[in-house]
């Protein structure tokens, strides 16, 4: 038991460690690196208080082994850097070359983040007589689930990786452009892009998970979520997210008039 | 009538949330990125505080 216990321990330090290197591998190649190569550093004080912001969710995500954190809050605290200096994302600051490195250490950081978050499940009963497994591996519905899942994956990478080749490296697309809006190809190009990002998501729910999720069925900790959420949307005062809007609102307020009188 | 007093500050507060956005838009125009980010951060906030209250709304019809 206390063998289990060490060993759990030592796992889940194993998999903070493996998601912090994964994390600071593409901080550093989406932010870092082209900062270094841009001079960032020196050009603008807000790129000095945002550089590091990232590093907060990838910290508690990476603790804690929460998906929210790791999955959303690390790739948005990303953009705070970048707002502040959007040359390090601008036009022929990656090549293809580049760029795949970059894309390959995302894809990583994501599986890993996926992975070694999963749910455990619920705790082995310990009471019930033990019995043996049958052999000839899974059983073919498990097999089929399986290949879903990396099908999944698959057209979760592809698509908008795809897109996004199309959009920023195809030589026909940057001629167009280039043609096209002479003097606007980056606001234009990073317009395409938030349309690819947008895209892939609709796609993704609505064409390959969607058609999916009606058949989900049997599945004990989501049905006991819905019925959480049930309960809670027949609530008669306000929830958290009612407080934390307000809060976050005042707050952006805030900022807004700090920098409209210290520009 | 709190069921209607929520239902005009949902209106209000999601039809408000769109000058927020309109506001980003203008400041992205001026390459105004910071200010931008920050105004889509006041317009998500406006549009999470409206959907709340619909929300109460409908418990309140309920």
């Amino acid at each position: 038991m206390v063998e289990s216990a060490a060993s759990e321990r030592l796992t889940a330090r194993g998999s903070a460690w493996v998601l912090v290197l994964l994390g600071l591998n593409v901080w550093a190649s989406l932010v870092i690196l082209p900062a270094l190569a841009l001079g960032s550093f020196t050009r603008t004080r807000w790129f000095w208080l945002s550089f590091a912001f990232p590093m907060i969710p990838l910290a508690i995500g990476a603790l804690r082994r929460a998906p929210a954190w790791l999955l959303l809050g690390f790739p948005a605290a990303l953009l705070a850097p970048l707002a502040a200096d959007p040359r390090l994302v601008a036009d022929r600051v990656h090549g293809v070359g580049t760029f795949s490195l970059l894309v390959v250490g995302a894809l990583a950081y994501l599986a890993a983040a996926s992975l070694l978050t999963q749910d455990p499940g619920p705790e082995p009963q310990t009471l019930s007589p033990p019995r043996t497994l049958p052999t000839g591996g899974p059983a073919p519905r498990w097999r089929r689930r399986r290949r879903i899942y990396l099908l999944m994956v698959v057209v979760a990478a592809v698509f908008p990786l795809t897109l996004i080749y199309a959009v920023n490296f195809r030589p026909e697309t940057r001629e167009f452009l280039a043609q096209m809006f002479r003097d606007r190809v980056g606001p234009m190009r990073a317009l395409m892009n938030l349309g690819v990002l947008v895209l892939s998501v609709f796609l993704f729910w609505h064409a390959f998970y969607g058609p999916l999720a009606r058949h989900r069925t049997g599945d004990p900790p989501l049905l006991a979520r819905l019925e959480r959420l049930r309960k809670a949307s027949r609530r008669g005062s306000p929830r958290a997210a009612f407080y934390v809007s307000v809060v976050c609102a005042l707050a952006f307020m805030s900022a807004l008039l700090w920098l409209r009188y210290h520009p | 009538m709190r069921r209607h007093l929520f239902e005009v500050l949902t209106v209000l507060l999601i039809g408000g949330s769109l000058v927020f956005f309109y506001e980003c838009v203008t400041y992205l125009a001026q390459r105004q990125y910071v200010s931008a980010l920050v105004l889509c951060g006041i317009g998500i906030s406006v549009i999470s505080v409206g959907k709340e209250l619909a929300r109460l709304a409908l418990v309140q019809k309920d």
